[in-house]
């Protein structure tokens, strides 16, 4: 008989214990899973957002936040006239509420931004974007919560705007959010004379060093970063990735609990059992590797029902119509395998006592009393 | 300990001066107990309940330590520690008085147990099984579960674990207190048939006189003394 098949059949002859000890572990992995693909996956909108096929980022030096960071409307003019610069479109970021909502994101753009040609125009005319005063154009998950047509009038902030057309877009950030003409949202956010970012696509990505050089000597207050560069440098992104691990740690910490507890009774339960073990040979170090086996075991069938149970679970939160957009999962192979390893050291932590107390039985002691 | 002879045969168990307690020395259980026992004997520690045969029985196989003197078996001391894990690995078998049995494993789960904790060639002991099973006859029920075996049978089983290994001495532990009278003698006359067969040395605790005295000989266990008290 292998050791291995004596760690199954140890687990099966306690179906119920096994399983809630591989539930904890399950609900662990699709807590985790869950909250990480949200959370990367809307860390993943606001990127498409603000590189929208564009190779760098020009924005503010030592702004804690891009919605603070202010970069002046010559910057934009000469960075678009260097060399190799193929475009150079600028952004504003603002958010405001109106009685109905809490939060909305507006996005002040240029009249040729390529993302009001690639966005589907279901109502108004992509031609007229900027040409009307105080005239905005409405993502359509915006539209419909706001309950607007084009040339109604809505609230934002405390002015009130006409809707110039509605867009549907991919990016459901994008598609709740509101369209400004960058100068109406430099006059509605007071912020006359700049923007928050510039998106730059350059023409040979290769002079991509040269090109962030330029722009710090010539723009001390600016800098530069590739996009990925700046994904992973920034910090909003960081406290949001750290969080979604966080919450998802915790959550494996209540599974380890759980597999802690379910081992600690198993051990408890079989301590006379584990005694005739040790009469018949097995060392104190075999029977903690039969503890700890057993822990890993139920990890791992609790790691594959918990990544069952979060792909389910994202998989009907994108499809609700009430998050419809918002939610776009990743599931990212880097993020699996670090779900599965915080499973398995979470098991391993979980077995550490309930192996220590097995390797502690004393033969003699728990026999002795038959 | 130097290989030592008794009546030209080789010394397997020596016990000297062992004193034993619990709860702090309040209670002594072994007191200046000294014996030894040669290769292929077969011995009983008779003695009432509660008068420390089983204590013995530990300290032989390991399982418990002195609080003086010595034990070895089979050239190991019982008492270190380093020596304890080879001693239940190489030299000693236990039987006890409740089989001891693992519930959910089936015979040959249970007898193979032995092949997990040495590491040992898994074939050999299937084959080693095998020739056991046949020998306690059980071979017919090696895949049932232990729950749905006699007491008796049970007890075989629990034999043939012990055997699995071969070890020097099998220590049994009331191996027959549990049984009826016909299962008793029949679990008995296995033990020491296959012990005699294989040369193995049997130390069997009992307070059954009847099976002490069939024995080679009996030490006599009464308030932790131990005295021999002659020849089955």
């Amino acid at each position: 008989m292998k050791f291995t098949k004596l760690i199954v059949i140890n687990l099966t002859r306690h179906r119920v214990r096994a399983l809630l000890g591989a539930a904890g572990i399950a609900f662990g992995v699709a807590a985790m899973l869950t909250v990480l693909s949200i959370v990367l996956g809307a860390i993943g909108m606001f990127e498409r957002i603000l590189s929208n096929d564009s190779h760098y980022l020009v924005f503010e030096r030592n702004v804690s936040d891009l919605f603070f960071s202010s970069v002046p409307e010559d910057a934009t003019r000469s960075i678009s006239e260097m060399e190799n610069v193929d475009t150079a479109y600028p952004m504003l970021f603002g958010i405001v509420s109106s009685d109905d909502t809490p939060v909305i994101t507006c996005f002040g753009i240029a009249d040729n931004d390529p993302r009001l040609d690639d966005a589907e125009w279901i109502a108004g005319d992509r031609s007229r974007f900027g040409q009307e005063e105080n005239t905005i154009y409405l993502g359509l998950r915006a539209a419909e919560f706001a309950e607007v047509e084009v040339g109604e009038e809505v609230p934002i902030g405390k002015d009130i705007l006409t809707v110039g057309g509605i867009l549907k877009l991919e990016n459901g950030f994008e598609n709740g959010g509101v369209f400004m003409p960058l100068k109406l949202a430099q006059e509605f956010f007071h912020k006359e004379g700049f923007s928050s970012i510039i998106a730059v696509k350059l023409k040979e990505v290769s002079k991509g060093d040269v090109f962030k050089e330029e722009i710090e000597a010539e723009y001390p207050d600016l800098m530069a970063l590739e996009n990925e560069e700046f994904s992973s440098s920034y910090s909003q992104f960081k406290i949001l990735s750290a969080t979604a691990w966080a919450v998802g740690i915790c959550a494996f910490l209540l599974g380890g609990m759980g597999v802690a507890n379910a081992m600690l009774m198993s051990v408890f339960g079989r301590i006379r059992e584990i005694a005739v073990l040790r009469v018949c040979g097995f060392s104190k170090a075999q029977v903690g590797a039969m503890i700890v086996g057993e822990s890993l075991l139920l990890a791992f069938f609790g790691a594959l029902l918990g990544f069952g149970i979060g792909y389910f679970a994202l998989r009907v939160m994108q499809d609700l119509p009430q998050l419809n957009g918002y939610i776009k999962p990743v599931l990212d192979p880097w993020m699996l395998v670090g779900v599965g390893m915080v499973a398995f050291v979470t098991s391993v932590g979980g077995s550490c006592y309930p192996a220590w107390r097995a390797m502690k039985i004393q033969p003699a002691e728990a026999l002795r009393y038959e | 300990m130097s290989s030592r002879s008794m009546r030209g045969r080789e010394v397997v168990v020596s016990v000297k001066e062992l004193f034993k307690g619990f709860d702090a020395g309040r209670i002594q259980v072994l007191k200046d107990v000294t014996l030894e026992i040669a290769k292929g004997e077969v011995v009983a520690l008779w003695g009432a309940s509660g008068s420390g045969k089983t204590t013995l029985l530990h300290m032989m196989g390991g399982l418990d330590t002195p609080d003086s003197g010595t034990v070895w078996v089979g050239g190991l001391n019982a008492a270190e520690e380093r020596d304890r894990l080879a001693l239940r690995r190489q030299k000693v078998g236990f039987v006890f008085q409740l089989h001891n049995l693992i519930p959910d494993l089936s015979v040959r789960e249970n007898c193979l147990v032995t092949s997990i904790a040495t590491g040992g060639d898994s074939k050999q002991f299937e084959s080693r099984f095998e020739e056991l099973a046949q020998e306690l006859g059980f071979d017919h029920r090696q895949d049932r579960r232990i729950q749905d075996l006699s007491g008796g049978e049970r007890q075989r089983v629990a034999l043939c674990r012990a055997l699995m290994h071969r070890p020097d001495v099998i220590l049994a532990d009331e191996p027959t207190g549990s049984l009826d009278e016909k299962s008793g003698e029949r679990v008995f006359e296995l033990l020491t048939g296959l012990a005699k067969k294989e040369g193995t040395t049997v130390v069997m605790a009992t307070h059954e006189r009847r099976f002490a005295d069939a024995c080679d000989r009996i030490f006599h266990v009464r308030d932790g003394r131990v005295s021999e008290i002659g020849e089955g």
